[in-house]
């Protein structure tokens, strides 16, 4: 039993190893946000301030527009979740129960539009957005991301409505229900969970969606968190490394909260891709 | 079957023709002109692709972001199929709660926000005062003051973006390699220890052709998401310093909207796109192959 222990010992220091560098980011970000700006310029740095203090957390609330930032974003999550479930439920449905002719072509695509660089999409529509008037639109810009996810989201919850029995719609359809019928008071009960998978990806996205509002957005009053707090970054002629840290942290902690009560769903979403053919 | 139901997959269907096909179609028919991003008037050309392969910033920048995936992708297969071991292993012997803890630090850090993540490893590696990186080098590594420039130094700043890359992407690498080995049979081993395998044989003759499958999924998916990364490298470095971390997507963004020249930018992005189109059409064959199989 000697090796055993050996063994167990040595794996569980790789195991903290490991530990420590994924957790170390976060909590030096977290560190850096609780100090005033002496302490974040002072050497040796600490790893936890001698004097920690929430004065920034103070500061970005009431003094920024990060708070502005957050709603938006908050907006941006849920008329995203909205539209992708509009998109992907009745698609993926039809995909699951229809065969169409075209499904064997739709299918390979739906996997394969993801690989499109997010920046060149927002580059056409940059283009157009003056003349169109969806330039700093918060809703267009919503349904660029629902629509940017959606092929995934079809495709996965296709996968995940294959697996679900299709003569509970029959035999209630025989009872003298719709197929909508059928639909709302079978289908969809059954279908929450991967239905959840697709919500909770979504809103991970499109809370942590960088590249649409960038190009999308210039007026700081509709900023995502995302490009707000990356706009704190480019101030070049005032300290801000403190309020920085404060915002970085501030962005984190929705999505590591949803995360952590819905760990099941994200290793889901995260894996379906792969796993499944 | 009812004409009527085609209504089920048009959203669908919209949706890729309006947000997907339209926006590149406009890219690439761009790219064959010298429209600016100002301006309204273009003509036809082929001047951008004339250019472009002799274009030392655009050879540069491929090179850079080659040599920015090729690490990435060995680092997160790589490292994701050692970590998937070592989990694999610590819940054979009974050490399944740190293990669990562990996994689930890794793959919060998938969920992050790209931008947080590049601010986030720029606090710690920067060269003022509290990067906190260069602090533990000059006190526990070289044992006197050190200042390395992580970030003001061409090679270093590729490095650290590379290793934040691994970093962020270890979560899907780990879980689905960590996924694949559960699914090896466990008879396949008693029956190879029977016949006097080692660990390092079973290993190569059971295990890595049990996981081949997920491998190589692993290795294609990881390579397109790393050709796209924009967000991350944007807020770590800028594409900096000078070039020296301009991949093509930050390329694409630079030539578009601060050289505000739409074809150019477009003829790269087109070249990016291309790439990712092939490594899509392995993917699919994987994963298609891999259906007719089961």
């Amino acid at each position: 039993m000697r090796s055993s222990l050996i063994e167990k010992v040595v794996l569980s220091i790789i195991c903290a190893f490991v530990f420590v560098i994924f957790i170390f980011p976060l909590f030096w970000t977290f560190s850096m946000s609780i100090r005033n700006p002496q302490e974040v310029f002072s050497y040796p740095p600490r790893l936890w301030p001698k004097n920690p203090t929430f004065a920034n957390y103070k500061t970005v609330v009431l003094e920024t527009d990060i708070p502005k930032y957050f709603l938006n974003s908050m907006i941006l999550v849920l008329i995203s979740v909205i539209l992708v479930l509009i998109i992907s439920i009745p698609s993926a449905y039809g995909l699951s129960r229809f065969s169409f002719r075209i499904s064997s072509i739709l299918i390979p695509i739906l996997l394969v539009v993801q690989m499109v660089p997010g920046i060149l999409i927002s580059i056409t529509f940059f283009k157009y957005s003056r003349t169109l008037g969806i330039y700093n639109s918060l809703t267009f810009l919503s349904m660029t991301i629902a629509a940017y996810r959606s092929p995934f989201i079809t495709w996965l919850l296709k996968s995940f409505f294959d697996t679900i029995p299709r003569e509970l719609e029959e035999a209630a359809m025989i009872d003298g229900c719709t197929r909508l019928g059928a639909l709302r008071r079978i289908f969809l009960p059954l279908a929450t969970p991967g239905i959840a998978t697709a919500v909770i990806f979504t809103s991970i996205f499109a809370w942590g969606d960088f590249v649409f509002p960038f190009i999308m957005i210039d007026d700081y009053k509709k900023f995502p968190v995302t490009v707000g707090i990356f706009a704190y970054t480019e101030a070049k002629y005032q300290v801000t490394t403190h309020l920085v840290a404060t915002g970085a942290f501030l962005m984190v902690i929705p999505a590591l909260i949803v995360f952590l009560l819905l760990q099941k769903y994200v290793v889901e979403a995260l894996t379906a891709g792969a796993i499944k053919g | 079957m009812k004409r009527s139901n085609v209504l089920f997959i048009l959203p669908v269907v919209l949706a890729l023709f309006l947000f997907f096909f339209f926006p590149l179609e406009e890219i690439i028919r761009y790219s064959f002109t010298n429209a600016r991003l100002f301006e309204k008037g273009y003509s036809y050309t082929l001047i951008n692709y004339k250019m472009i392969f002799t274009d030392p910033d655009f050879l540069h920048s491929l090179k850079i972001t080659v040599i920015f995936v090729i690490f990435s992708v060995i680092g997160q297969v790589g490292f994701g199929l050692l970590l998937g071991l070592l989990f694999y292993r610590m819940e054979n012997i009974g050490l399944r709660y740190f293990s669990l803890v562990t996994r689930t630090v890794i793959v919060s850090a998938w969920v992050l926000p790209g931008v947080a993540i590049g601010i986030m490893w720029k606090l710690m590696f920067s060269d003022f005062q509290f990067g906190i990186v260069n602090y533990f080098l000059s006190h526990f590594v070289f044992h006197k003051p050190t200042m390395i420039s992580f970030l003001s130094n061409a090679r270093n700043a590729l490095i650290i973006v590379t290793v934040s890359n691994i970093w962020r992407g270890l979560a899907f690498s780990m879980l689905l390699q960590y996924a694949a080995l559960k699914q090896v049979p466990k008879e396949l081993y008693e029956v190879a220890s029977l016949d006097g395998a080692n660990k390092l044989q079973r290993f190569f003759f059971i295990t890595l052709p049990c996981i081949s499958q997920q491998l190589l999924i692993n290795i294609t998916i990881a390579t397109i998401s790393t050709f796209n990364v924009f967000d991350a490298i944007l807020s770590l470095t800028r594409g900096g310093p000078g070039k020296s971390t301009e991949v093509l997507s930050l390329m694409v963004y630079r030539s578009v909207f601060s050289n505000t020249d739409l074809s150019y930018g477009s003829a790269v992005g087109v070249i990016l796109l291309i790439i990712n189109l092939l490594i899509s059409l392995m993917y699919l064959r994987i994963i298609f192959r891999k259906e007719v199989r089961a």
